[in-house]
């Protein structure tokens, strides 16, 4: 390694160090990035720093006024809109009528809305936050055990990272120049495959000690036919955008305008026919949680982007992957550790800062161990071209960072968790993860072993 | 607009017509996108909406975490001062180049302009940032009697 290339480590061990001192993280990838550079400037002199600095002049207009990202906003409008117009209430209420008989069954409906909500919107903590507001009182008023329903939350307010339309999906494609769509499409059979899971889990912790759940409630027909019916708004939605994006009517930025319209006409008629309904009130409150949430987001992209810029200078992410191409180590072995990596770093970091920072680190290094951005399924060290390889690996990724969210000591959804029931203690609802997070490692395993389950829908639906 | 326009289409095809798809749609969802996202950026900073991981801050002696949030401020603000500044540089630039979206051909630099505004809001918010810190400081002190 070169002394540009300890620099680029320096700037990466001081961006954490920033980071660790609670400094946001878009301010820590920012200030690394101008200070490398001019470290650089010191290091490498032909690398110099005035001209540098002169691409602000344009970077930062230029990072926010883009295509791709104007779909960003759209779908966090879209899930604060979905929470404010009552569609998590609905969803809850749906699925617990599908469920209810079962010994369990509203944690379990829980994990079904929020898998549902998670199709709405774009954000864990997001979906969080809301099945956190709709069913966590629900679910202690029936006396069901705290760890068992504050588990089955934290773990189901990860399904928004990972079930389409996702913020993350959204962002991953943008770093590596990849469909938006195709992302969307791998996601959605791991994002099932987690819902029946958790629910499993649900089913089993129950099966082995019924006193964590209390027998279910019996809903008249009536009563049944009519929650169903609320979970139709949802599947309309949903279907608008998956199927829209599927079929090729609209591109991400489109379907999300088409979901935040049909979720602001059913929360404005739904005035007619239900207690909750989108007022102006609650439009305003949802504008301004999407320009909070929007305009956290756009800054850490920026700032990502001058970090990326100052990494790419030093020549870090080149040297890496010379470093992994010439090992001996089998590319299966450093797939794994890559992903233990993830697992690591997610429980210091946000998600989509830790999306933006490692994976420009790692995606080059994957592509050179693939055997090039040509290579064919059949030469490839994973067997896939490396189209296939970025949807697969982007979904291994996100699963992997889905993680962090619920393990200690950040675990941003157990935090969320934590700030409705403070008086449950931490160590409770991380003991109600626990289970969760195994059968999540076991989700991990199979999607590495078939890769089939991320690849056959945009395969089968690209003809 | 869009999926209106395609679906029209695919309507007046049944009638032996068609509608033509809406050229420069994406250049004015840019624009948009582009002083709307900048917009953002002071309310973001006015609601403390940056996200910070807190590892260890928070058993870190108050005048630490006091200092930490004191030099993040400053950081934030000097930071955005300069990024406005290139800004205005950049605006002129890209004015004098005369500068046009793809398709349209609508000159860049007037929504530019809309974001210097917003930059400057950003600037304002970032300074405005000190004044919970010395609420917090006022409670702490009466905390501590």
């Amino acid at each position: 390694m070169g002394e540009r290339e300890l620099v680029g480590l320096a700037g990466l061990l001081f961006l954490f160090s920033l980071i660790g001192f609670r400094v946001p993280v878009a301010l820590s990838m920012l200030i690394t990035g101008i200070v490398g550079s001019f470290a650089l400037s010191i290091a490498a002199p032909f690398l110099q720093f005035g001209p540098y600095m002169l691409q602000f002049k344009s970077s930062l207009w230029s990072n926010v006024a883009n295509y791709d990202l104007s779909v960003v906003p759209l779908f966090i409008f879209m899930g604060f809109l979905a929470a404010e117009a009552g569609l998590s209430r609905d969803l809850f209420a749906g699925f617990s009528a599908l469920f209810g008989r079962i010994r369990g069954g509203v944690a379990m409906a829980a994990i079904g809305a929020c898998a549902g909500f998670g199709a709405v919107s774009g954000s864990s903590i997001a979906t969080t936050s809301t099945m956190s507001k709709v069913s966590l009182p629900e679910l202690r008023k029936l006396k069901y055990d705290d760890g068992l329903a504050t588990g089955a939350l934290a773990a189901g307010g990860t399904l928004g990272i990972l079930i389409p339309p996702s913020v993350a999906l959204v962002i991953y494609a943008i770093v590596v120049e990849g469909s938006i769509i195709k992302m969307f499409q791998a996601a959605v059979l791991p994002g099932l495959l987690a819902v029946v899971f958790f629910i499993f889990v649900i089913w089993l912790r129950v099966h082995l000690n019924p006193e964590l759940a209390p027998k279910a409630k019996v809903l008249s027909k009536i009563e049944k036919q009519e929650a169903l019916w609320r979970l139709v708004p949802v599947l309309l939605v949903f279907g608008t955008i998956i199927m829209g994006l599927g079929i090729g009517l609209f591109t991400p930025t489109p379907a999300a305008a088409m979901g935040v319209l049909v979720i602001l006409l059913y929360g404005f008629i739904s005035r007619f026919f239900s207690q909750t309904y989108l007022t102006v009130q609650k439009l305003r409150n949802s504008i301004l949680s999407t320009a909070k949430t929007a305009g956290m987001i756009y800054f850490i992209l920026f700032s990502a982007d001058v970090l990326k810029g100052f990494f790419a200078r030093s020549g870090l992410p080149v040297a890496l992957t010379d470093l992994v191409a010439n090992s001996d180590f089998e590319p299966y072995l450093i797939l794994v550790l890559m992903l233990l990596l993830l697992i690591l770093l997610g429980c210091l970091m946000e998600s989509l800062s830790m999306i933006l920072v490692v994976i420009p680190f790692f995606w080059p290094a994957l592509i050179e161990l693939n055997g090039g951005d040509y290579v064919t399924a059949a030469d490839a060290a994973f067997g896939m071209t490396a189209d296939q390889l970025m949807i697969w690996f982007g979904i291994l990724a996100l699963v992997v960072v889905e993680l962090g969210l619920i393990t200690p000591p950040v675990g941003l959804n157990v935090f969320v968790i934590k700030s409705f029931v403070p008086e449950i203690p931490m160590s409770t609802i991380f003991r109600g993860v626990m289970p969760f997070f195994s059968i999540e490692l076991f989700r991990i395993a199979l999607l590495l072993l078939f890769p089939a389950l991320c690849l056959y829908l945009p395969t089968y639906l690209s003809g | 607009m869009n999926v209106l326009g395609f679906g029209l289409d695919h309507i007046l095809r049944l009638f032996e017509s068609s509608f033509p798809g809406i050229s420069g749609y994406e250049d004015i969802v840019t624009l948009a996108i582009g002083v709307t996202a900048l917009t953002m950026l002071p309310y973001c900073q006015l609601k403390d909406g940056n996200v910070a991981v807190d590892l260890f801050m928070n058993k870190a002696p108050f005048w630490l975490q006091n200092f930490i949030v004191r030099m993040t401020t400053i950081l934030m603000t000097i930071v955005v001062a300069f990024l406005s500044c290139m800004l205005v540089y950049g605006v002129l630039e890209v004015k004098s180049d005369g500068d046009l979206t793809q398709v349209l051909g609508i000159p860049i630099w007037p929504f530019m302009c809309i974001s210097i505004i917003s930059c400057l809001l950003w600037l304002t918010a970032s300074v405005l940032s000190f004044f919970p810190i010395k609420n917090c400081e006022q409670n702490v002190e009466k905390d501590h009697g």
